[in-house]
């Protein structure tokens, strides 16, 4: 081979390396097909065009499924868009991709708890903190699970640190209050009530909790009639609230005016339902009437309330410490197809199916569960949502 | 000798390590809490920042132990016992309920001695020596007490240990102990010579090896034949094996709540008068109840003379089983006094009952958890009673405290009974999550003001301000002096014998009942006196509070009165005495059924020696 020939050779090397390069390098910096289906859908959901958006993101996952970010986008729109579920669907098949992601735990266990996934929002928002302890959102998970357990310190413990890190949201702040109060630190709770009457003007819950607070904090009757105020405000924004209405109905109770406090509690337990409070001070105020065979009824009917939900919580719990026993999730949606709550039952069913695919008796629950959803749906003036 | 010194028993490895070396083999975390009582101590300084003025949740001027109205003179009196739980680190549920403790006159020289619960290393643990039992302490009657253990019977295993009854089952004169434990209890008989026998075989009350979990248990005739029956209440089904691991908030192994186990039922044994007993739990109703039944008393609420039961649970609805004439039904919801006041389940740990307002009918008093304060049912007579709760003072002054034992006494003597209350939580890590909680808790005491309001003392607490980890409490006027003193049995830390000094003038009396037609410790009497027109009323109890029984004899205040004018007892079975006084106070008096009242032979006032002045 001549010279010329040769350096002929080594230029066509040097060339198609650096041609090779070129290649490679466009290829590295230029996104996939699915990144671009996921950008395109980024730019769309900024806009509010959600339905163009989640196509975008469904064609990024079937260009490649094992690009995590399509999922998070999804689930952070049916998120938006109230479809907790579904969120909780996209955000477990995100975490499934990426484990370790940044504040996905803890936004997996929120829409869990929307949803009525206790279970797994208690489980998801402890992986959370695993990963990050300071989470305020996996601190705002447990908080609210602290308080339907009756768990009041680590209730407290867990919405303060929410609390702390999100000062300016006002459902936060309201749920920490409202555990302030519920474990009688009436003050603390007061002051950050006060706080949001302006910036929550419009939402009854201020209102009612300072009712709450006042009725509560002592026996003056300046506090008394400071909570009547509150109270009469919350129901003028929201007429049926069933807590200001057995706040007030407490307040006639401890005023042994039976006869105003009866209609009111009764309201109270037809507007909540398993609303124990208000079951319990309605059969006292009847008492105070002498309406014994009233009285008697309605401690019955509060006695069985009562009942299930100690039953509830302690399943939950079992639940919680043993995550893996069907039985303890057969039990619990048992015991809400028994409280006339069949979307909850059917969640832990589900839960109970996955772990023991097939059991007859898990089925069966299924099978009633769904039947008296329908029922219920059925049974519902057009219009009405089938949920409280 | 000094009376500290004697050592009554022969000494296992285990208890010589708990009496000499206090409990240094603990893990560390035990250790620290257990500190705030043994500061000074090798190895055990106290922690910055947990002082007693700082773990007194009320207070405001730091305490002086050695100056107030009660002052812990066990040391001097030769109480040197520490009640082990046995924790190590596994956190077994069962670990958090132990123990109660006794005042009792075993050899009936009127002298009220001490009996102190312990329980050892948890069921859990195989023991590598003998488990240490149960303590006996001699009242020499000069203010200082002998352990008699050994000449006693007690020198042997009680199983993990929780609580006592004391009474006189067999109607020889002498008190009988009943002790409570997980996996099999012990019924002791005392022979009248200052010895116990272990007839808990022939007897039939021993649950012996069936895992069940006793906590307090109580004697009461029920059915009136003159004989004393025993209830035993029973936490939940629990075994070393099915303790399930839970986590605090830091993700640290600790007690589970006790939701994730499930509940039990309490036993009753009916006396059968030939040392047997027989298991009516089924018969009487008792069966079909649910409960972790941690507090219990025997209280004729409706005053029909028949002995009904006050039962609490924890976090499950108290339970107020009116006896029928040999079946008891629950009433406690249609009473009100199953829940809290909006209808809320409530932790129960243990309950008294004392006439707070002279109205002749008892009101109740339940201990709960921390973040529930203790409730207060209000007696309105004829067997209702009113959620008087924070109305009375006494849940705004309990919120934050955990308590278990708790007692009517009459501190000041005025006649109005005032609430004495043992506080200590079972979390020991409590304090991370609630800064307003620790695990060690001063004691309280809430002064009766008159109608039923109570306020907390404050002021020159003495020995109450020391927190401690306090389980069964009892009260006896231990000297004969017209003063009532507490003990308490705390867990890990020194047992307290807390002499009340308070500097008030006011009279008293004190009553010991012996009946004739009915049980021989007049157990169930309604005890009805009048001094300066006032009615003072109690019933005879011989147990009550938590796992623990009390002096047997009745005491009252009377205030500025210098003479009862009118006693009046109703004894069980309806048979009725009236005696028109007037009767002096300051002054022990024995009433034997169908003799009149007459100056207590048995009883003379201690001469306090060197070691107790």
């Amino acid at each position: 081979m001549n010279q010329a020939t040769k350096r002929f050779a080594a230029g066509i090397c040097v060339g198609g390396g650096v041609l090779l390069l070129l290649f490679a390098g466009f290829k590295l910096l230029s996104p996939s097909p699915a990144q671009v289906e996921y950008q395109h859908g980024s730019d769309l959901m900024q806009v509010q065009m959600y339905e163009a958006a989640q196509k975008d993101f469904q064609t990024a996952i079937r260009l490649n499924p094992h690009y995590p970010p399509p999922y998070r986008a999804l689930a952070m729109m049916a998120q938006k868009q109230g479809s907790y579920p579904l969120a909780a669907e996209w955000w477990r098949k995100y975490l499934h991709l990426s484990p370790h992601a940044s504040h996905a735990w803890c936004r997996l266990a929120l829409t869990e708890l929307e949803s009525g996934q206790e279970v797994q929002a208690y489980q998801d928002a402890h992986t959370e903190l695993k990963l990050s302890p300071q989470c305020p959102r996996a601190a705002l998970v447990l908080g609210e699970i602290d308080v339907h357990r009756s768990e009041a310190a680590a209730a407290l413990l867990h919405l303060q640190t929410a609390a702390k890190a999100y000062p300016n949201q006002p459902q936060v702040q309201l749920a920490y209050a409202r555990v302030l109060a519920l474990t009688h630190q009436y003050d603390d709770a007061a002051q950050i009530l006060h706080t949001l009457l302006s910036a929550y003007a419009n939402h009854p819950d201020p209102y009612v909790w300072l009712g709450y607070v006042y009725a509560r904090r002592s026996n003056s009757p300046q506090d008394w009639q400071k909570a009547e105020t509150f109270l009469r405000q919350g129901l003028a924004i929201d007429p049926v609230n069933a807590r200001a209405l057995f706040e007030l109905g407490r307040l006639r109770l401890m005023e042994r005016q039976y006869a105003k406090a009866i209609p009111l509690l009764q309201q109270a337990a037809q507007y909540k339902r398993h609303f124990l409070g208000a079951l319990y001070t309605l059969a006292q105020a009847q008492q105070g009437l002498h309406q014994t065979s009233a009285a008697l009824q309605t401690l019955k009917e509060f006695r069985t309330e009562s009942d299930m939900a100690q039953q509830e919580i302690s399943l939950l719990k079992s639940c919680s410490a043993n995550p893996k026993n069907p039985a303890v999730y057969l039990a619990l949606g048992q015991l809400e197809i028994k409280r006339q709550e069949p979307r909850a039952a059917l969640i832990v069913l589900q839960t109970a199916s996955k772990l023991q695919p097939g059991q007859p008796q898990i089925l069966l629950a299924i099978k009633k569960a769904r039947q008296m959803l329908h029922a219920n749906a059925s049974a519902l003036p057009s219009g009405m949502p089938s949920q409280p | 000798m000094p009376v500290h010194s004697l050592q009554a028993c022969p000494v296992s490895r285990e208890q010589q390590t708990m009496n000499s070396k206090l409990f240094f083999n603990r893990r560390a975390f035990l250790k620290a809490f257990a500190c705030s009582a043994l500061a000074g101590l090798p190895g055990c300084t106290q922690r910055p920042g947990k002082t007693a003025a700082l773990q007194t949740p009320h207070s405001t001027p730091a305490p002086d132990p050695q100056n107030g109205i009660f002052i812990d003179v066990a040391q001097q009196a030769g109480i040197r016992f520490i009640e082990n739980n046995g924790a190590a680190g596994s956190f077994e549920f069962v670990e958090t309920t132990g123990g109660g403790c006794a005042f009792l006159d075993y050899n009936c020289d009127g002298f009220m001695d001490v009996l102190l619960i312990q329980t050892g290393p948890d069921p859990g643990t195989p023991l590598s020596a003998p488990r240490p039992h149960c303590v006996l302490y001699h009242n020499n009657g000069d203010g200082t007490f002998t352990d008699v253990s050994l000449e006693a019977g007690f020198c042997f295993d009680q199983g993990y240990a929780q609580g006592v009854a004391v009474g006189d089952f067999n109607n020889d004169g002498y008190p009988d102990v009943f002790i409570t434990a997980y996996n099999g209890c012990t019924l002791l008989q005392n022979d009248g010579h200052g010895k116990f026998h272990n007839v808990t075989q022939k007897s039939g009350t021993g649950e012996t090896g069936r895992s069940r979990w006793a906590t307090s248990a109580a004697f009461g005739d029920y059915n009136n034949d003159g004989l004393l029956d025993l209830i035993v209440l029973h936490y939940a089904p629990w075994t070393p094996a099915s303790n399930t691991a839970c986590h605090d908030v830091k993700n640290r192994l600790d007690y589970c709540s006790p939701q994730v186990y499930t509940y039990d039922h309490p036993a009753l044994y009916r006396n059968n008068g030939d040392g047997t007993f027989t298991d009516v739990t089924e018969e009487t109703g008792l069966s079909v109840l649910k409960g972790r039944g941690l507090g219990v008393i025997w209280i004729d609420y409706d005053q029909d003379g028949k002995l009904d039961l006050f039962i609490t649970n924890d976090l499950m609805p108290n339970q107020l089983l009116h006896n029928e004439g040999g079946r008891f039904k629950d009433v406690g919801l249609q009473a009100g006094v199953a829940y809290g006041s909006d209808g809320n389940t409530l932790s129960g740990m243990g309950v008294t009952a004392a006439d707070t307002d002279n109205s002749g009918w008892e009101s109740i008093v339940v201990t709960n958890f921390s973040s529930q304060p203790d409730s207060f049912y209000h007696a309105l007579g004829k067997g209702m009673f009113e959620d008087d709760t924070y109305t009375s003072g006494i849940g705004d002054a309990t919120l934050t405290t955990l308590s278990f034992g708790v007692t009517f006494l009459d501190y000041n003597r005025d006649g109005l009974p005032d609430v004495f209350i043992g506080n200590g939580h079972v979390d020991p890590y409590v304090s991370d999550s609630s800064p307003n909680t620790t695990y060690a808790e001063p004691k309280q005491l809430l002064q009766n003001l008159g109608g039923s309001r109570f306020q907390l003392v404050t002021a020159d607490l003495g020995s109450l301000a020391v927190p401690t980890v306090t389980r069964g409490l009892a009260v006896a006027d231990y000297l004969n002096h017209g003063r009532q003193a507490v003990l308490t049995n705390n867990q890990n830390e020194p047992a307290q014998l807390l002499q009340c000094r308070s500097t008030d003038s006011n009279h008293w009396v004190s009553l010991r009942l012996e009946g004739v037609h009915c049980n021989r410790d007049g157990a169930g009497a309604l005890v009805r006196l009048t001094a300066g027109r006032v009615l003072h009323f109690a019933q005879s109890r011989l147990s009550n509070g938590y796992a623990s029984s009390s002096d047997p004899r009745i005491y009252f205040g009377l205030g500025k009165h210098k003479y009862i004018e009118k006693l009046e007892i109703e004894w069980p079975g309806k048979h009725r005495e009236v005696w028109i006084g007037p009767f002096e106070a300051d002054r022990f008096y024995h009433v034997r059924q169908g003799s009149k009242p007459q100056a207590d032979p048995r009883t003379r006032p201690a001469r306090l020696s060197q070691n107790a002045s």
